[in-house]
């Protein structure tokens, strides 16, 4: 089974049959309020909660990412253990990245979303990468898991996920560990979330 | 009393000693083995003779339609976002061949060198728009000859 848990576009029928034709069989999208199923293709709501947001969204159903663009996100991790499936960082407002933060994202424990689409704009724009090196440096020394998602926002962005699988090899990561951040993780958070 | 204090010195001198001469005997060793190791690994040292890969490909056309997604579009399509990605020497390597297109089915076949295939596969992720028309290419199945891309088309 495989599942795609970044679609952030609107969801339709020529989203499902896309994603049928690629071999998902679980799309995770912000756009939707409950669990449906569309031409074989299983649709979950995605729950992107700020750290100030956790309380209102305690109940929802769905997967929960933590979405941090500061420091102050990830203080005192350990009250956000189990209340959060994902998280992702947002490099672009979050400055440097300190040891302390490393620190915390390794406290936390959960998996940290890598988006495919985010990384490839930022090497068509010729930006550096660092912080994603540093991420799936620390995901190869399993100090954090990872895991790989299209981040779409129309079904033509919409990509295989050997194409995933081929960009964190690209990027220097391990075929054993590329492969778990592509298929393997991404299914476990589904099966672990409340839906 | 010296007698015994005399032995415990030559004794102390000589396990020193023993521990030197020791030491620097693993050491020689250690490099003797290396250099074994580094004469008899002739796999590093030779080039892998890249070998032909033929890709199987389906293309869903997301907006348009599928008749209007013509060979030499892919094509053009294809040398520009490997260009982009891997620059020129990059292109002139991996040399993305279609090989064969059907227009009506929309399954091809594209041949490249085996030691680029998660490159190849990265390039036909970003190809999303052919001759205007949004498309999505789909990987279907790798094969080692033409003749077995060939009946796996045939059999899609």
């Amino acid at each position: 089974m495989l599942a795609d848990l970044c679609y952030l576009g609107r969801v339709d029928e020529l989203v499902a049959r896309v994603a049928r034709k690629l071999g998902y069989k679980v799309v995770a999208s912000p756009k939707i309020g409950k669990a449906s199923t569309v031409e074989g293709v299983r649709f979950i709501p995605r729950i992107e909660v700020r750290r100030g947001s956790l309380q209102e969204h305690e109940s929802g159903e769905g997967v929960k990412v933590l979405i941090v663009e500061s420091k102050e996100d990830l203080k005192s991790y350990t009250r956000l253990l189990g209340k959060v499936d994902s998280a992702r960082v947002v490099f672009d407002s979050l400055g440097d990245v300190s040891k302390d933060f490393i620190r915390r994202i390794i406290g936390l424990g959960a998996p940290i979303e890598v988006e495919f689409s985010e990384v490839v704009e930022k090497v068509q724009s010729g930006r550096p990468l660092d912080y994603y090196l540093l991420l799936l440096r620390l995901y190869a020394r399993r100090k954090i898991k990872v895991y790989a998602c299209s981040g779409a926002t129309n079904p033509s962005d919409m990509v295989h996920p050997t194409a995933m699988f081929s960009l964190l090899t690209v990027l220097g990561l391990p075929e054993e560990l590329a492969l778990k951040a592509v298929l393997k993780t991404p299914v476990e958070m589904v099966a672990n979330a409340t839906h | 009393m010296l007698l015994i204090e005399l032995v415990v010195a030559i004794s102390l001198v000589v396990s020193l000693v023993s521990l030197y001469l020791g030491f620097g005997s693993w050491l020689k060793t250690r490099k003797a083995v290396a250099v074994i190791k580094g004469i008899l690994n002739t796999r590093s040292t030779k080039m892998v003779r890249p070998r032909r890969r033929y890709l199987v490909f389906e293309i869903i056309a997301v907006s348009g339609s599928l008749p209007h997604v013509r060979k030499p579009d892919i094509e053009s399509a294809l040398e520009s976002s490997c260009r982009l990605l891997y620059g020129v020497l990059g292109y002139s390597i991996i040399r993305p061949t279609i090989i064969y297109y059907d227009e009506s089915r929309g399954v091809g076949i594209l041949s490249f060198k085996h030691n680029w295939r998660n490159h190849v596969f990265l390039l036909l992720s970003l190809t999303r728009e052919v001759g205007g028309v949004k498309v999505v290419v789909v990987p279907r199945a790798t094969t080692g000859t033409r003749r077995k891309a060939m009946d796996y088309v045939r059999r899609a």
